[in-house]
């Protein structure tokens, strides 16, 4: 056998050893969730899309502890780290906007894009959009926003520029309720981040007739 | 065969001391030679002698009351009822005992009756001239004994019991010194389909199903003597239908007419049969499935329902709600809604609001379980109209799912949330899969629901690592008031729960994957709802057998990877007696019960089940290293204790003299576990094996190898990280040994009189050394 021939029987040999390790790691660790970023204020999240909406009929806020009715808001689609959304049963980073909490429609770790409802009449050229420390939404309050939010400007998060809300806003619309507000986000999501095709089909299930 | 049924502990203890006690009586009463309480079995003979004053005549009082009564100034332990029989008796002979011998009636009315004797010798020395013995009590049983089950290859050398997978051999086993009359008897055995007690005694004939009654000699000696197969593993267990396990009964015609009748024993000679043949429980049950995707109309009310395409004609159905996790979706529990639909489920799983908290996902859960049972009408067309069980509802949560379905029977419990179309008692079952525990003792409390818990031992999410309480499996379970279940799959991790696709979520050596970890639930899951929402007999045997000798047909045993670990404890309902949970009388020398504790076994310490820091490291000072049972505000406690291999060691329960006849439970049960990293348990890696002991009265011992019916304590998940070394939490399962086993091949231990249950580790009792947890030490009724 030549020199070539060994050095090939070498390479094979080397590369069946390769995929047995990779077999092994495979196996051994398979798809655990990232750890929280230790500076998740200061990863940015950039605005998209930014859609008024009101509702005939309003819905609850869960992402807070004070739970408010929600008959107008905003939609966003935001662009993230997808680090931060990556979907876990632990407490994740939440998200806000200015004084208020955002709902994540949907989780967007593989796309790097988030649907988002943000309740009430925010002014998104005074608020700030970041992440804070990993909570429960249904846990937090005024109180602890507040502090949120004076962390996040101490840290350098700034509202998004005029230039940007501009560039994001299209027309608002009007719908009947949460479950139209989820269709229009099915569509975002469609979009935005295709790879959850599961979530969108869910949110399409249609409804039926309630008594 | 029928479990016995219990007075309540402490009235059985009043009776038992003052029936011991007798009067101030020169005369003694024995049955058999004993003075209280033998069972005897219609057709056998019985031996009564009493003993007095030689030459003055005796009476025997026969009644259906123990009393007491106070006559002639004494306390007597008979209730004197209309009732009472006299039956007079001649002269006591010349030494001092008159003996005569009866035979117990075989009269179907008598089962399971008490009747209280009392003798009256006329002695003219007492007081009124009666000499008044000790009382006794006879209890009547049918000729119904367990029989069926599988050898073993130590003692006790037969196991009995109630199910036999399809597919596997059924042998029968009798132990002769328990059942002496058999001995020297020929007679046919026979497996017939089960028939209940009143079909019995409307039709005794007996047809057997495995072609052909066998014919056997029964020998003295040993049980193992006296074992023979029954089938080979021929027998179906196709019931035709969604039911789980074919029922058979086994009878010994002595008689050899053919005829279930004389002196004949059965195994199934009641409403519970015999034994039963069980399918392939992981494999699709008969019914075809419809699954329908739809909106209900409020806040994450999506719901994918799964139901039985004829269900027009199946009355009303059970139902089974999904909650998923967070990050997962409603639609990805094909595998548990295909399964329990296809044998008579409905199978409802709902979007589920996760990603706020778990307190949100509780609210959906119990919005959408309104919702599907009041709009029942309207869902697909009102194909299930009228055929929602709404007091059979099964709640399973997944991660913040799973801790949901726990909150959500909180809320129920606390009045916090009112449903309008059921009730916590509607709510038979809670499961929770891999849950995160984020309502702590406050908010996660399945309180008095029938509680059942998943564990993938792989899990990288909620990874049960020391460093946070959210993320540790057990606390929920160990929370539960009532009956508490847990089924923990080694290699398994989060993702692997659900059929989403995507990674498994794991972390960990020799990872089972997705596809195996369904055919491990499928059939688990069906026992579980199967005995817990339909009464299911056979289905419980998988709730708790272990898993090395009996499991689903379908689960992938032979697969290295694939270890389970069970833990079941009955709730205080049942008429178990609880020797030691650990959850009174902290001092080690006393047992929850009151009675004292010994021990030679070393390192002992007893309380909360909860790792002192945020890893499993070994380390000297965490006594409680690897334990994962007590979140913040629990009290879940236990007993540590270490055995080093230079000696034998033991650890002794004494029972209480008033609780010290036992003979009317089951089983003897408890959990114990091997601590995790510690370096005796490492150095022999592999199942902990020991001895536990029942010692009476009179010191007589039996002892039985705790893995003798297939296992002993699992060496903890080989994981690493959580600290430094391999080894994850430190892993419980539930060992139960009847009761009855420790008296095979006449032993001569008189369950009627135990003085101590005793743990012996060791050198000459398996394992050599090890660091051990235990809790949870009981008598059970089944």
């Amino acid at each position: 056998m030549n020199s070539m021939g060994k050095i090939g029987l070498a390479a094979l040999f080397a590369s069946v050893l390769a995929t047995g390790v990779t077999a092994f790691v495979r196996m051994s660790q398979d798809g655990a969730p990232p750890p929280v970023p230790a500076d998740v204020m200061q990863r940015s999240v950039r605005l998209l899309l930014a859609q008024r909406f009101t509702l005939d009929e309003a819905y609850v806020h869960w992402w807070r502890k004070e739970q408010p009715r929600v008959a107008a808001g905003w939609l966003l689609v935001l662009e993230v780290d997808k680090d931060l959304v990556y979907p876990r049963q632990m407490k994740e980073p939440v998200l806000y906007a200015g004084r208020e909490t955002a709902e994540r429609v949907n989780f967007g770790h593989e796309s790097g894009r988030v649907i988002a409802l943000v309740p009430g009449d925010v002014d998104l050229a005074r608020a700030p959009l970041f992440f804070g420390q990993a909570a429960l939404p249904e846990e937090v309050d005024a109180a602890w926003i507040e502090a949120e939010l004076a962390a996040a400007l101490r840290a350098g998060a700034t509202p998004p520029s005029q230039a940007e809300i501009e560039a994001a806003q299209i027309e608002p619309l009007h719908l009947a309720d949460q479950y139209n507000l989820f269709l229009r986000a099915a569509d975002l999501i469609e979009e935005h981040s295709p790879q959850e095709a599961d979530l969108v089909s869910g949110l399409r299930a249609p409804r039926i007739d309630r008594r | 065969m029928k479990r016995r049924t219990l007075p309540p502990p402490a009235v059985a203890a009043a009776v038992l001391c003052f029936l011991l006690q007798g009067g101030s009586n020169a005369s003694t009463l024995t049955i058999d030679g004993r003075k209280y309480r033998p069972d005897k079995l219609m057709g056998d003979p019985i031996t009564v002698a009493i003993s007095g004053a030689a030459g003055v005549p005796a009476t025997l009082l026969v009644d259906v009351s123990p009393g007491p009564t106070v006559l002639y100034g004494q306390t007597l332990p008979l209730g004197f009822t209309p009732a009472l029989v006299l039956i007079p008796l001649p002269a006591i002979p010349a030494g001092g005992t008159l003996e005569f011998s009866a035979t117990v009636p075989s009269l179907p009315a008598l089962h399971g009756l008490s009747f209280y004797l009392l003798a009256a010798v006329h002695d003219p020395s007492f007081p009124f001239a009666l000499d008044f013995s000790n009382g006794a009590q006879l209890v009547i049983k049918d000729r119904n004994i367990q029989l069926a089950g599988n050898s073993l290859t130590q003692y006790p050398y037969f196991e009995h019991v109630r199910a036999v997978n399809q597919g596997a051999p059924v042998e029968l086993g009798i132990d002769p010194t328990r059942y002496p009359l058999i001995i020297g008897q020929s007679a046919d055995v026979y497996v017939v389909q089960s028939k209940t007690k009143a079909e019995w005694l409307l039709n005794a004939a007996l047809v057997d199903v495995t072609g052909g009654a066998k014919f056997f000699t029964f020998a003295g000696g040993t049980i193992q003597a006296n074992t023979l197969t029954l089938d080979t593993g021929t027998l179906s267990g196709n019931t035709g239908g969604t039911d789980m396990g074919v029922p058979y009964d086994v009878v010994i015609d002595f008689n050899q007419d053919g005829l279930l009748n004389g002196t004949d024993l059965i195994d199934g000679y009641g409403d519970e049969a015999g034994f039963y043949v069980v399918h392939d429980i992981a494999a699709a049950g008969p019914l075809a499935v419809k699954e329908i995707l739809y909106n209900v109309g409020i806040s994450f009310g999506g719901q994918n329902t799964y139901y039985p395409v004829n269900i027009a004609s199946l009355g009303q159905l059970p139902l089974v709600v999904v909650s998923h996790g967070n990050g997962h979706n409603y639609q990805w529990y094909d595998h548990i809604g295909y399964h329990l639909a296809s044998y008579g489920y409905i199978v409802m799983s709902h979007q589920n609001n996760t990603v706020p908290g778990s307190h949100t996902a509780a609210i959906t859960t119990l919005a959408n379980t309104d919702e599907i049972i009041g709009q029942q009408a309207t869902i697909d067309g009102g194909a299930m109209n009228g055929h929602i069980d709404s007091h059979r509802i099964t709640w399973i949560g997944h991660s913040r799912g799973g801790d949901g379905v726990v909150r959500a029977y909180d809320k129920l419990f606390d009045g916090t949330y009112t449903p309008v179309n059921y009730t916590i008692h509607d709510v038979a079952l809670v499961s929770s899969i891999a849950p995160v525990d984020f309502g702590g003792f406050s908010d996660s409390h399945p309180h008095g629901a029938n509680y059942h818990l998943w564990v993938g031992q792989a899990d990288a999410d909620v990874t049960g690592c020391a460093s946070l309480d959210e993320a540790q499996w057990y606390n929920i379970h160990d929370r539960a008031e009532q009956i508490r279940q847990s089924v923990s799959f080694y290699g398994v991790g989060h993702g692997d729960f659900h059929d989403g696709g995507g990674s498994s979520v794991a972390s960990g050596p020799c990872l089972v994957g997705r596809a195996l970890t369904h055919d491990l639930m499928r059939g688990y899951l069906l026992a579980l709802v199967k005995h817990h929402i339909e009464g299911n007999v056979p289905a419980k045997d998988y709730l708790w057998r272990q898993f090395e000798s009996f499991h689903p047909i379908g689960a992938p045993a032979t697969n290295p990877c694939v270890h389970v670990n069970l833990m079941y404890r009955d709730g205080a309902a049942s008429g178990k007696y609880v020797i030691d949970d650990f959850q009174t009388n902290s001092a080690l020398n006393k047992s929850s019960s009151g009675g004292s504790v010994s021990f030679t076994v070393t390192a002992v310490t007893e309380g909360n089940m909860d790792d002192a820091n945020s890893v499993f490291t070994n380390d000297a000072s965490d006594l409680f290293n690897g334990f994962t049972n007590d979140g913040s505000g629990d009290s879940s406690r236990g007993l540590v204790f270490t055995f080093d291999g230079a000696a034998d060691y033991r650890l002794t329960f004494n029972v209480l003299s008033a609780a010290s006849d036992i003979s009317g439970y089951e089983y003897l049960s408890f959990r114990a576990a091997q601590g995790t990293r510690h370096p005796l348990n490492t150095a022999f890696l592999g199942d902990t094996t020991f001895d536990v002991a029942l010692i009476d009265r009179k010191g007589v011992v039996s002892v039985i190898d705790a893995s003798a019916f297939g296992g002993g304590l699992e060496e903890p998940y080989q994981r690493t990280s959580c600290g430094s070394g391999a080894g994850w939490n430190t892993e419980f399962e539930t060992v139960r040994i009847r009761l009855d086993d420790f008296m095979n091949n006449g032993c001569g231990v008189d369950l009627t009189g135990i003085a101590a249950i005793e743990f012996r580790f060791g050198p000459s009792h398996g394992t050599p050394q090890g660091r051990l947890g235990i809790d949870d030490l009981e008598l059970t009724t089944d």
